[in-house]
Order: structure tokens, then sequence, then C-alpha cells
């Protein structure tokens, strides 16, 4: 096993995939340069993808078909295998003339899903299991890879898709119902559970060595709610943030911060009241982001979360992953990362 | 008979109207029918375009089953905003209305558009009249502008065609600008133009002549174009042309030139059977000469010349006994099959197979060079038990031993008040110097106490080093 602390050397090689097994195959090539990006944003469920740089004469000899980039990493004379990212090969272009170089681009294992809708009308059942129901709109959708659920959930109501959503994003729906995420790991294999509770990385002072001397720090609390608002006809709910020790709170702020919620959506017998105080206390949250760039260390993910424990790294606590950023290439491996630590200013239970 | 709508129903159906007409639907709602009612209380509706039933709330709006309805999905919720079925709009009172429109009091109907599966008039006056099809009994017209007219008997005072097509004309007297027909007996012709499909001729003279088929004995022609032709002899007199593709066993002459030749094979034989020369370079001193003997297949001679330009060269065997003092590489030379030799090189990486073994050149996760090897079997698989990696001395990564101490020389002053219990925080490289014979040994970490250091080691800070802020350059300390 790498030592990821330690010195090592890597070199990076394209694996074609097979389809059918998801077995690694025949290597195609070395590449020239190759970073990814992942994200965890709603704005991109496809969650990762990828650019690549390559000989003009390796890239005429596939074509569009399922890779896997590798990393041979060598390390007191013995290699290690360490896959990168599984990735649907996609738009490419090179100029004839001037270049030997072919410049494409890659999907992650997500994306056959994204390139079909779904049918007018078509939603989730109230009571099945929404992990389950995800996974087979993904499987319907047209992706390959394996999927993988860990634990379950029941709908606690119907959830219609609106029309002309892809399965993928039908999907995501059913999952942020439950506040459950996806995850894709290096094999291209998609692994559908909640957010983790438990840290993926530990960053102590044998590992705060993985962490470069940038961190920066950004948040904005102008958005954060501290009024949550149900339109309910004459019966209409509000829930007020007046806690003297929430820092956010009305009297402390001195104004006040409206989130209208027009489509409630309650779990099973839970009241309208105690509805708007849970999305008051999620709505309520400060999102102190930070960014900063580190060493390569397999099996960081977006929503993996990275507990700190050393003050001289400039924050203590638990980060969740957002996004990412990894390149490889002749300046060596580089990651830089955008963690937040949420702040929770409004929690009437725990303050009671 | 005239129907009858009351104030209050043409009030409610006036501003039915009205409302539909106001009524913009969202980009996200779509019409429905209510199917069912389940024992939750939920609605279900089958959506336009839907092959099955949707789960809907419709707290705001009173529907029952059968009731046409406006949908709003969003936010994962179908909701009824609108019940289309209770509009003032109903359809008995639409009827009612179309009624009256239709056989009011003046029985008159007049509209701009009107949409019709049967209509039967007895008396018609139409400004415009177009149809698909038409069956009329007896037609009497004035004038008949048609494309194409078909009767089965046809008496006319008089006929005027720009073109006619008939299977039997008989006729006392015919006068023709041009007639195209398949059999014609005659005892005499005489035609500016004649078309046939078959001719037996004696002897023929035309200006003009387009023959399928033709035996004469003699035909003068001034102009011949044929898609194919069986000569005994062609001599073409004075600066002939021929284009297109001539096909031929032998072709003599003194002189042939051509724009291009495209053959399986050339042979060029001059007066002693050799060929002589294609493409000269010198052509007086005859230095530039390419020689092969009458025989192509059993070439000895080789190609002689003193330059060979060519854009690709393509051969089972090259012996070259100097390919060159730098060999360029615009992307990769492979030389014979798999498990042979081949040679890469993308950029400013090399790889290459040679002697069951695959090593290619790249970068560590700090940006310097070095070479991975690993072995591949006969089949081409790799075996990632035999591998490992090189360092490559390049760059200013590893330097030689002088390079080291005079730089080390420098730096030495420059540190000298060096606290030696911190730890850094930073990339560190040591360099071992062998004081006797200047030789170093070269090895790198991410962390280290100095403390720990002995006496007689260089130690190598990168510029991101916490605790030298003020080098922008790489430092090199002496520690003893």
């Amino acid at each position: 096993m790498t030592q990821w602390g330690s010195p090592y050397k890597m070199s990076c090689h394209l694996y074609l995939v097979d389809p059918d097994t998801w077995e690694t195959g025949s290597r195609v090539a070395s590449v020239k340069s190759f970073s990814m990006s992942r994200s965890g944003t709603d704005q991109v469920p496809l969650l990762e993808s990828c650019t690549f740089e390559m000989s003009n004469a390796e890239a005429a000899r596939e074509g569009s078909r399922w890779y896997r980039m590798v990393a041979h990493v060598a390390q007191k004379n013995s290699v290690e295998r360490v896959p990168i990212m599984t990735f649907l090969r996609s738009d490419e272009s090179k100029d004839l003339k001037t270049t030997t170089v072919t410049k494409g681009s890659g999907y992650s294992t997500l994306k056959p899903a994204d390139l079909v809708r779904i049918t007018t009308g078509d939603y989730a059942p109230k009571g099945v299991d929404g992990p389950s129901f995800a996974k087979k709109l993904l499987a319907d959708g047209g992706v390959l890879a394996p999927i993988e659920v860990v634990g379950s959930f029941k709908l606690s109501d119907y959830v219609v898709f609106d029309p002309g959503m892809t399965y993928l994003e039908a999907a995501w729906d059913v999952l942020d119902s439950g506040g459950w995420v996806m995850f894709i790991d290096p094999n291209g294999v998609i692994t559908i559970k909640e957010k983790p509770k438990e840290h993926d990385l530990l960053l102590d002072r044998t590992n705060a060595k993985l962490i470069r001397n940038d961190v920066k720090e950004s948040f904005d609390e102008i958005s954060v709610c501290n009024r949550y608002i149900v339109p309910n006809g004459s019966d209409t709910v509000i829930c007020v943030n007046d806690l003297e020790d929430s820092r956010m709170s009305v009297q402390n702020r001195g104004f006040m911060v409206d989130c209208v919620d027009t489509s409630p959506t309650p779990v099973d017998g839970e009241s309208l009241d105690h509805y708007a105080m849970r999305m008051l206390k999620e709505s309520s949250i400060v999102q102190h982001k930070y960014n900063y760039t580190r060493r390569f260390y397999p099996g960081i993910l977006p929503f993996s979360l990275v507990k700190a424990t050393v003050g001289s790294l400039g924050f203590v606590g638990d980060l969740r992953v957002l996004s990412q950023s990894v390149s490889f290439g002749s300046g060596g491996v580089k990651v830089s990362e955008t963690a937040a630590y949420e702040e929770v200013t409004y929690d009437p239970w725990q303050l009671k | 008979m005239a129907a009858e709508m009351n104030d209050f129903e043409l009030d409610e159906f006036v501003n039915g109207i009205r409302s539909l007409l106001d009524y913009e639907p969202a980009e996200n709602e779509m019409a429905g029918v209510v199917t069912k009612t389940d024992s939750n209380g939920v609605k279900w509706v089958r959506l336009a375009g839907s092959p099955a039933d949707t789960p809907a709330k419709s707290s705001a709006v009173t529907t029952k089953t059968g009731d046409l309805v406006q949908c709003r999905i969003e936010n994962n919720v179908c909701t009824i905003v609108r019940n289309l079925s209770s509009s003032s709009v109903t359809v008995s009172l639409l009827g009612k209305a179309m009624t009256a429109m239709v056989s009011g009091d003046t029985g008159k109907l007049s509209t701009e558009y009107g949409n019709f599966d049967d209509l039967k008039a007895l008396n018609a006056s139409i400004e415009n009249f177009s149809a698909s099809m038409a069956s009329v009994k007896y037609l009497k017209a004035n004038y008949i502008d048609a494309e194409a007219i078909k009767a089965t008997y046809m008496t006319a005072e008089t006929i005027r065609a720009n073109y006619m097509l008939a299977e039997t004309i008989e006729a006392t007297y015919a006068s023709l600008a041009y007639l195209q027909t398949y059999y014609i007996t005659a005892s005499q012709i005489a035609a500016q133009y004649l078309s046939a499909q078959t001719a037996n001729i004696q002897y023929l003279q035309a200006d003009f002549g387009n023959l399928n088929a033709a035996t004469a004995n003699m035909i003068k022609v001034r102009d011949l174009f044929a898609k194919t032709g069986l000569f005994e002899g062609v001599t073409v007199l004075g600066d002939g042309t021929l284009t297109g593709t001539l096909n031929a066993t032998l072709l003599n002459g003194d002189t042939a030139r051509f724009s291009n030749i495209y053959a399986d094979a050339i042979k060029i034989l001059g007066e002693d059977g050799l060929y002589r020369a294609l493409n000269l370079r010198g052509l007086d001193t005859g230095e530039q000469q390419i020689l092969i003997d009458e025989y192509g297949e059993s070439l000895e001679g080789g190609i002689h010349g003193s330059h060979i330009l060519a854009e690709s060269i393509t051969a089972d065997k090259i012996n070259v006994t100097q390919l060159a003092t730098v060999l360029l590489l615009a992307q990769y030379m492979q030389v014979g099959a798999t498990g042979g030799v081949h040679i890469e090189s993308v950029g400013n990486r090399l790889s290459f197979l040679i002697g069951g073994y695959s090593l290619s050149t790249a970068v560590d996760d700090q940006g310097n060079p070095y070479m991975s090897y690993v072995a591949v079997t006969p089949s081409g698989n790799e075996n990632p038990q035999q591998s490992g990696w090189y360092e490559l001395e390049s760059g200013e990564y590893v330097r030689s031993a002088d390079t080291i101490v005079d730089s080390l020389k420098t730096y030495y002053r420059l540190v000298s008040t060096f606290p030696s219990d911190k730890a850094v925080n930073g990339e560190v490289a040591f360099i071992s110097v062998n004081e006797l014979d200047g030789s170093s040994v070269f090895y790198m970490t991410n962390e280290i106490v100095l403390k720990n250091l002995r006496f007689g080691k260089w130690v190598w800070f990168d510029r991101n080093s916490v605790l030298n802020p003020t080098n922008t350059n790489m430092a090199l300390k002496w520690v003893g």
C-alpha cells in the first residue's frame, strides 16, 4: 500500500474498460496530461468530468468508449496501480497542422441516464424504498456501471417528476427527498447512500502535511434565513429565529431574511409547525468554505467528510467536500479542493 | 330551429370565453382528466401525453372524476390549479351558442372560415373554388386551363398542342416540325432531324448523328461521340484530341505527353534494353540516374542517388549504415511487430518496448523526471511483479557534485544561525556529500526534524519552506 504522506513517483496510463464485466482491459496509451473535476453541487448532477491530452496517433486507434485512468505509483521499488477515474470518452479537437496532440474530454458513468427523458407524469410512489427506486431509474436510463445501495429510506410522499426531466435528474430528486447522495468511485462504480457522518480523511499532526500552505476561507451570510414562511391558506405557518444565543436571530442581526416555502414536504406524521422549525434550522446554516491545495490522497470525493484536528492548518472541525479538481501532468499531481464547515445558527431543540 | 340563450346564459358564456382567453398556462402546466380519488383522498389525473395516471393535490380546487383540469408540476408535486370542466363555458353552453350562430334570426351562415365534413346546397355561388377532387355530371365552362386532360372520347373543332402523345393518328395530310415514332413506312423521307429506334442504311451522310447501333459500309462523320468503340485502326490527323478514357493494348508513337500516368507497371526500354532515366536532376551530367535492369523482378542495382526526398517510405527492410546524427520523430516510430522494438515520443516524454520490458519516462508528483519499467510477456500483457523505476538526472533537480558543493558554500553562510530544533513543513531534499571524492547521494522526504541530522549532511529546502520565507530560490543549507 502506498504511503501517500511519503515520497512516491507516479505515471498515468489509459486503459479500456470492458462494458460487460466492468473490468480493466488492455492499456491504450499514456496520456500527456489528465485533469478531472468533481462537484457535489446541484448544478452538476453528473458529479465528475475530465479532460485529457494524448497523441493523435494514439487517439486515432480507439473510438468513443469507456476508459479507465490508472496511476502507476512507485514507492520503495514496488509499483501499485491506483485507479483514478472511469469515464466515457467524448468530444475531441485537434489542430491537424500545428500539433500532434488530441485534446479530449470524458463524462462520468452517470452520463447515459442524462441523455434519456422520463415520460410525462412519471412519479416515485409514496412508501417505496427511495434508494432502490433511484437505482432502478439509473439502470432504466442506461447506466452500465455497477450501482450499489447502502441502507434504505421510505418515501414519505409521492415524488412527481417535472416534464422533460432526465432519468438522472429524477434519480437525484428521489434521493434529495431523503437527503441522500450518490458517489462515484475511481472504478466508476456508483454508490447510493447517506451523506457520510464519519470522516474519510483525518488531518491530524501526521496527515497535516497533505495540506499545502495556501488555505483560503470565505462565507456569505446575507442569504441565511431567520424567518421561514409556509403559506397554507388562512393557516400560514411562520417560524422566526428569535433566540438570544443565535447570532443570526432577528434581534441580533437587526433585520429579517425570509424563506418562503410554497411546496412543503413534511415527513410522515410531521406537523407543519415542526416542519417549518426543521426547515429554518437547515436554512439558517452558515457555510464556511475553505479552498486549499493538497497532496493527492485517493478516496476523497464530493460529500466526503474531512476532519481537521490541527489548529495550525487554520481550521478545526468537520469539513464537507463540495468540489475538487485533480490534474496530472508535467508538474506532478495537483489537487485543489473546496470544502465547507457548516455552522448551525438555529437549533431550538438543542438549546432547550 | 333557432336556439335560445337567455341573458344569464349569454353573460355566463361571454365571461367564460373571456376568462379562457385571458388565462395563459405556465410552462410547467398541462391539461389532464381526473380519473379517480383514492381512499387517502389523493386525486389521480391522466395528464395529456401520459400513458398512466399521476397523483395530484387539489387543495384549492374542487374536482370530481371526469373533470378536465389544468395541473402544475413543481418541486416534485403535481397540483391541480384549475378545473376547466367547471368553467362557465360548458359543452352544452357552447353547443347552444354554436346553434344560435348558425341558424339565428337571419337564417344565414356568415363565417370567415368554415370546416365542414358534409356540405349540401341547392344553389352555391362561390367566388373562388378549390377542391382536391370534384365529380361533376355536366361541366360547362367558357375557358378550361388544365395541366392534363384525360378523356375517353373527345370531339374538338380545333386542337392546338405543344406536345401530343397518341397511339394512333390517321391524317389525310400532316405537316410536322418534329416527328418521333417507333416505325415508319414511307417511300421517301426528307427530314431535317430524324430519330429512329432501328435503321439499316446503305449510305448515310449526316451533319449530326446520335446512333445506338450502326451498320454501314462507310460513315462520314464530322464529330463522333461514342461510349464504346471497336476500331481496326484509328488515325488522328492534325492536332487531334482524345478526351475521356482510351483503352488500348498497344500504343505506338514518337512522342507521348501526359499530365498523369496511372499504371500497374511501367517498363521503359532504351536502345540497349535498359531503363534510362526518370525525373532527372542534372540531365547533362548523368549523375542523378536511377538504374534498373529490364526485368523489374530481378532488381539488384537498387536505387542510387544523392538525395531521396519522400513524405512516406514503406518497406519491409531498410538497411542503413548511419541513419542520421539526430533523429527527429514527430509522433512515434514503430519497428517490427508486437514484441519487437517500439519507440514512441509524445511531447517531452519517451516510452519504448525493448528486451521484454516496457520503459517510459514520466514525472513524479513533484514534477521531476524518472523512468519506469515493467516486464511485458510475449502475449503483450504487463507483469507488475517485474517493475520499478529509476531517477533520471536532468534539470536542476539533481546536479553534479561540483555544482552542489559550490552552491552549498554559498548558502552555508546564509543559514549559519538556522534553528536546529524546528521541524520543517515543506518538501526537503538531502544530499549526502562524500568529502573525499565529492560524490553525492540524493534523496528526499516531506518532513524532518533538523536536530536529528548528522553532521556532513547538505539540506535543500524548496521555495515553499515556511522556515525560509526570505529566500525566493532553492536554498541549500549546511547542517553541521
